[in-house]
């Protein structure tokens, strides 16, 4: 199973934050963007571009704006060798988005310092060799409409301030 | 050091208020706003207004309303004396000067999140909502004051991007350029936004001809070149 994670920004983690001191890892504002809340930090399932585009509408349903989204496909063995543990008991939260799609969410549980550093070391390499992918402004917008078409979208329960900003 | 905001004031003339009400009709958002705050302008043709200068606006509009000016963004259109906008506008480019250094103290501590709005953002937005023209002008001066300040300018390049449309590139475009000459990849992924934002062939190009300094960031500009691409060649 591969499972979407959002990055908030790019550059947090491409390496130039300089952290000066001896043997610098992994920048701490590359880590708090994994921030956890209950232990648990948010994934959305995405084993194919169907529910890659599930996950990327709920991602942008959660935001105040349409604004480009970075995301990593974090892969479910290479999780498990890392022991990071995968549940399905909480829905996703996605303002409007169609409860029988927020059971795509997935929570990544029980996480503490040590296996938030084994995530940060598993996420920091796949983002500099280049596998992650970028949805821009505009695909964004295009894919909220579509699903709003396609009434999967319930508008009035839409973040008002990303309805304001989609002239929704 | 020179004050630009107030060099560029001081040329503030009626004409120019009338093309800055003309470049909001054209977004049909804006055309929505006048509506809404003067519903009683639905009865009559908005370009007509426009067509005429300040004294007409003023003639046309001022039965209609109970204080018997017209604003634009604060500014009253149907005053014919450029001494009276000069005075507003300077007024409030002053009370936004007096919270220049809280403001830029917070611009350099946020660490902006890709589509979440922040206290900076909604003081901007704010500011913008009661004269969008000044706000502005403060803004490059806030740019102009502090250019080899990596933070500053990648702040500025978000709020542009979040609070911006392409009508306003003439103002911002050297900051976009900064932006994209700076070799820190925070300043360059804010100009890009702003770019993907405006969706302009000048900036494609500019944008086509900068040397990307991190990979990432390299990957983000050619996604965001192939799309305007597609849509401007």
């Amino acid at each position: 199973m591969k499972l979407l994670r959002m990055l908030s920004s790019l550059e947090r983690w491409d390496g130039h934050r300089d952290v000066n001191r001896k043997n610098p890892t992994i920048c701490g504002d590359a880590i708090a963007d994994l921030r956890t809340s209950n232990n648990c930090l948010s994934t959305w399932r995405s084993n194919d571009e169907n529910e890659k585009d599930i996950a990327i509408v709920a991602l942008a349903l959660g935001r105040d704006k349409a604004e480009k989204l970075c995301f990593v496909l974090l892969d479910e063995n290479e999780l498990h060798n890392i022991e990071i543990e995968i549940s399905d008991k909480c829905k996703g939260r996605a303002g409007g988005l169609n409860e029988e799609l927020l059971n795509n969410h997935r929570d990544l549980i029980e996480l503490d310092y040590n296996h938030i550093g084994k995530l940060a070391n598993y996420i920091s390499p796949m983002v500099r060799e280049g596998h992650f992918e970028v949805v821009t402004k505009l695909q964004i917008k295009e894919l909220l409409t579509s699903f709003k078409e396609r009434n999967l979208i319930d508008v009035t329960k839409v973040n008002d301030n990303l309805k304001h900003d989609l002239s929704w | 050091m020179i004050n630009v905001e107030s060099e560029i004031l001081s040329s503030l003339r009626i004409d120019v208020l009338m093309q800055s009400a003309r470049e909001y009709l054209e977004q049909s958002t804006q055309s929505s706003r006048w509506m809404i705050e003067y519903p009683a302008l639905k009865n009559y043709s908005l370009s007509d207004y426009l067509e005429n200068d300040a004294i007409n606006v003023r003639k046309k509009t001022e039965s209609l309303f109970h204080d018997d000016t017209l604003k634009l963004d604060g500014i009253e259109l149907g005053s014919t004396s450029s001494v009276s906008i000069n005075k507003n506008n300077e007024e409030f480019l002053n009370s936004l000067r007096l919270q220049e250094e809280d403001f830029v103290v917070s611009l350099e501590r946020t660490d902006f999140e890709d589509g979440y709005n922040n206290s900076i953002l909604d003081f901007v937005e704010k500011n913008i909502s009661q004269n969008r023209y000044t706000t502005f002008l403060w803004l490059y001066g806030v740019y102009t004051r502090h250019r080899d300040d990596d933070r500053i300018i990648t702040g500025l390049l978000r709020i542009i991007e979040s609070k911006t449309t392409v009508a306003d590139i003439d103002t911002f475009f050297p900051l976009v350029e900064l932006g994209l000459k700076n070799p820190n990849p925070m300043c360059q992924e804010a100009a890009i936004m702003t770019i993907e934002t405006w969706r302009d062939k000048q900036c494609l190009k500019l944008l086509e001809s900068s040397n990307i300094s991190s990979p990432l960031i390299q990957r983000y500009a050619n996604v965001v070149v192939l799309e305007l691409k597609k849509e401007l060649v």
